[in-house]
């Protein structure tokens, strides 16, 4: 009696291989494939589109500041013949005027190579900065300061499709996972077979898994290695198996869900109305709820405490340097103040003045905007800490950084900016200070912008461990389900 | 082979089963009989296990049915009184899912043909969508099904509701002749002529309790029905 037949074909290939059949047959796979398709192939577009659109920022600015350099050289030369005369605002021998905007120097923040994957905050920040003596205020802090979770406000990219359509298109092919079966009455038939509803649910869940997967996974890393070819490295590579890590554990997510109402409700429109109200939580109610909480604790810095502050600043520079402002421009009534002598030029009062007054006011208001920073900072750190309760936030947080539009990476190009800022201060304030011009050697020696990416391990590991947690949430979820689903009735 | 040991399901404050006893031993077909609602299907399911016990134990070839349930169904055959298949796939494709299901390889054609032939339901629509079937060529797929499966042991309810009496009749010869094998047979009916005719025992309910057990060859047609009204009315 106890003698088993031997089941050379496993349980669990047989539904999947079934689940596959049925839902050809009944179209509904095709059609959600077909949207899936259409919204990836649209998301990566936006994402595409915007990546292009900063690439083009970014050359624009660069051929701008190769072009300035190379007109300033020879200016500069000829300046130094003594074949020109030139004013001291648009004298490249003057040191002041090439600290200032004369020298079109900028600090340019490349894109990451997989920045097409999401958009991130790179609507919302610069990705490049014009460097010259002005205060920081006046070049850094003139766009609004934003809450670094900003999801809400995102576009239609491929991050949106993954975090927001993602988990609609897991419910629309799996609320009704088993209540379905249940009200055609297959249950009964299937659970008559020495077949356990475990495994009868995870070859459903396979299914439209690898359904969805298969589309929203390769197609945008295809299209990326295709029409990018900096997404070709081996660095890259590993951020895309990340990647891939990433939204396969958030659609198991999303199934284990499905799952887990499955077995707790009861009709297919009860587990539909549950779904949605979950999505609606877990995707649209927190993530806003969190924006605020995160606004609540730790408030965005004060932008008119820094107008006022900086006002304050500058009024008390110009006193300071009065006596400088006050002194006429000399060269409108001796034209020899403009020439170079013994390396040596005239920097007009006022020009140092100027620069004084301005380094004098970043001086002054360095420690509130050091505590800027230091917001915005704490900000980011409650929003890792409040994204371990969204899914959502979860996922976007690692996909943003995924692709390099995160507000990290954003922070990290101000802070270099700041300290190239500083050094471009210090490079002309000894040669303003003593009225040295600026040699044709100088100006092709200038201090040099370099981005310096943020380490590539510290990225990877900020993915790997959402990915983790977001797979190890699956699995409880998923796992509950499994165990519910071995107890209790099916009718 | 089939035995449910003083087993009592209660729905909540309705008690559908009240302490049942009943062995059905291999070779045997045993038919329950009862008014709508006597608890019949109840015990059918249990058996399979989409219910469980209140208390007491349901056993099937010695072994417990809730707490082996893969080892018992693999014993089982079910054929419940509406046969639901998937209606996108043919007769034969939800015959042969079934089938791989059951006994864990795929049969051929020729030999799912043949299944579908006893079991009575006509060549030609072998291959038509099950959507386009009457309830009775389901329920010969059920029947195809099952047969499919070779079990040691056949749970059935109310199995020929919705075929004609040509086919009805055919379903009691395979059940005959299987029982010949040695398979167990436990079957519902609201059919008194065809227990008296295939079944070896019958059992009457009444309200969840089994209030009557008899052998077949003791007693006439009449006489069944007579007792069977008795037990209705009082
Ligand atoms: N899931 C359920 N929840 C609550 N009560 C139930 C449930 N299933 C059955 N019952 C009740 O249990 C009793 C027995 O039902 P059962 O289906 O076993 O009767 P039956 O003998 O098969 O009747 P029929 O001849 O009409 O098929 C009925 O009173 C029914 O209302
Ligand atoms: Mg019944």
């Amino acid at each position: 009696m106890k003698t088993m037949q031997p089941r050379p074909l496993s349980t669990l290939s047989l539904i999947v291989l079934h689940e596959a059949r049925i839902l050809v047959r009944d179209r509904t796979l095709l059609l959600v494939c077909c949207v899936l398709t259409l919204m990836v192939g649209y998301g990566l577009f936006v994402g595409l589109a915007q990546a292009t659109l900063r690439d083009r920022m970014v050359a624009q600015v660069l051929k701008h500041e190769q072009e300035t350099q190379t007109a300033n050289s020879g200016t500069l030369q000829s300046v130094l013949a003594g074949q020109t005369a030139l004013i001291p605002f648009s004298n490249p021998a003057n040191p002041a005027a090439m600290a200032g905007t004369l020298s079109g120097r900028y600090a340019t923040m490349p894109n990451a190579p997989l920045a097409a994957l999401a958009i991130g905050q790179s609507d919302m920040m610069p990705n490049y900065y014009r460097i010259t003596y002005l205060s920081k205020v006046q070049f850094m802090y003139d766009t609004e300061i934003e809450n670094p979770w900003n999801l809400l406000s995102g576009h239609f990219d491929l991050a949106f499709v993954i975090v927001f359509v993602l988990p609609l298109l897991v419910t629309t092919l799996g609320y009704n996972l088993l209540s379905a079966e249940r009200e055609h009455g297959t249950l009964r038939m299937l659970c008559s077979q020495p077949l356990s509803i475990a495994t009868l649910m995870t070859g459903k869940v396979v299914v439209r898994m690898l359904a969805l997967l298969a589309i929203v996974i390769p197609v945008p890393l295809v299209v990326l290695l295709l029409i990018r070819p900096e997404a070709r490295g081996a660095e890259q590579l590993v951020l895309m198996l990340s990647w891939s890590a990433l939204v396969a554990a958030y659609c198991l997510f999303w199934f284990a869900v499905a799952a887990l109402v499955n077995t707790v409700g009861r009709s297919s429109s009860t587990n539909a109305l549950i779904m949605m109200a979950l999505w609606t939580i877990f995707v649209l109610i927190l993530p806003v709820t969190m924006n605020l909480a995160v606004g609540l604790v730790s408030p965005a810095p004060s932008r008119t405490e820094l107008a006022s502050r900086t006002r304050v600043a500058t009024a008390e520079s110009l006193r300071e340097y009065e006596d400088l402002y006050s002194a006429d421009y000399r060269y409108a009534s001796d034209p020899e103040a403009l020439l170079v002598k013994n390396e040596r030029i005239e920097v007009p009062s006022r020009m140092r003045a100027f620069f004084l007054a301005k380094q004098k006011v970043d001086e002054q208001i360095e420690p509130l905007l050091k505590r800027f920073d230091q917001q915005l900072l704490q900000q980011q750190k409650l929003v890792d800490r409040l994204s371990l309760l969204s899914p959502a936030m979860l996922v976007n947080e690692a996909l943003t950084s995924i692709a390099g539009t995160d507000s990290r990476r954003f922070l990290a190009f101000k802070d270099q900016t700041e300290a190239f800022h500083k050094r471009w201060r210090q490079y002309f304030s000894p040669r303003i200070q003593e009225s040295r011009a600026m040699t044709v050697r100088d100006l092709s020696s200038l201090p040099r912008w370099h981005w310096v990416e943020m380490p590539a391990s510290e990225i990877r590991w900020s993915i790997w461990w959402r990915a983790m947690l977001m797979l190890a949430l699956a699995s409880v979820l998923g796992g509950l389900a499994l165990a519910r689903s071995s107890r209790g009735s099916i009718e | 082979m089939l035995d449910a040991i003083e087993v009592t399901k209660q729905f909540g404050a309705k008690r559908a089963l009240d302490n049942v006893s009943l062995s059905v031993l291999p070779g045997e077909i045993y038919c329950l009989l009862g008014a709508n609602g006597a608890g019949k299907t109840t015990l059918v399911n249990l058996f399979l296990n989409f219910l469980q016990p209140t208390s007491g134990t349901l056993q099937i070839g010695k072994l417990d049915v809730v707490r082996q349930p893969l080892e018992t169904k693999r014993l089982l055959a079910y054929i419940p009184e509406q046969v639901t298949l998937y209606g996108v796939l043919s007769g034969l494709e939800n015959l042969a899912f079934f089938s791989s299901l059951a006994i864990g390889e795929h049969l051929p054609r020729q030999r799912l043909l043949e299944l579908l032939e006893a079991a009575g339901l006509p060549r030609q629509a072998a291959d038509d969508r099950v959507a386009t079937y009457s309830k009775g060529m389901r329920q010969k797929v059920g029947i195809a099904i099952a047969l499919a499966k070779n079990a040691k042991a056949l749970l059935l309810d109310e199995p020929t509701s919705g075929l004609d009496p040509s086919a009805a009749n055919e379903f009691s010869e395979l059940l005959v002749k299987a029982s010949n094998d040695g398979v167990t047979v436990l079957t519902t009916t609201h059919d008194l002529f065809h227990a008296k005719q295939t079944g070896t025992r019958i059992g009457i309910m009444k309200q969840g309790r089994l209030v009557e057990e008899l052998r077949s060859e003791e007693v006439s047609h009449a006489d069944l029905e007579a007792l069977y009204l008795k037990h209705m009315k009082s």
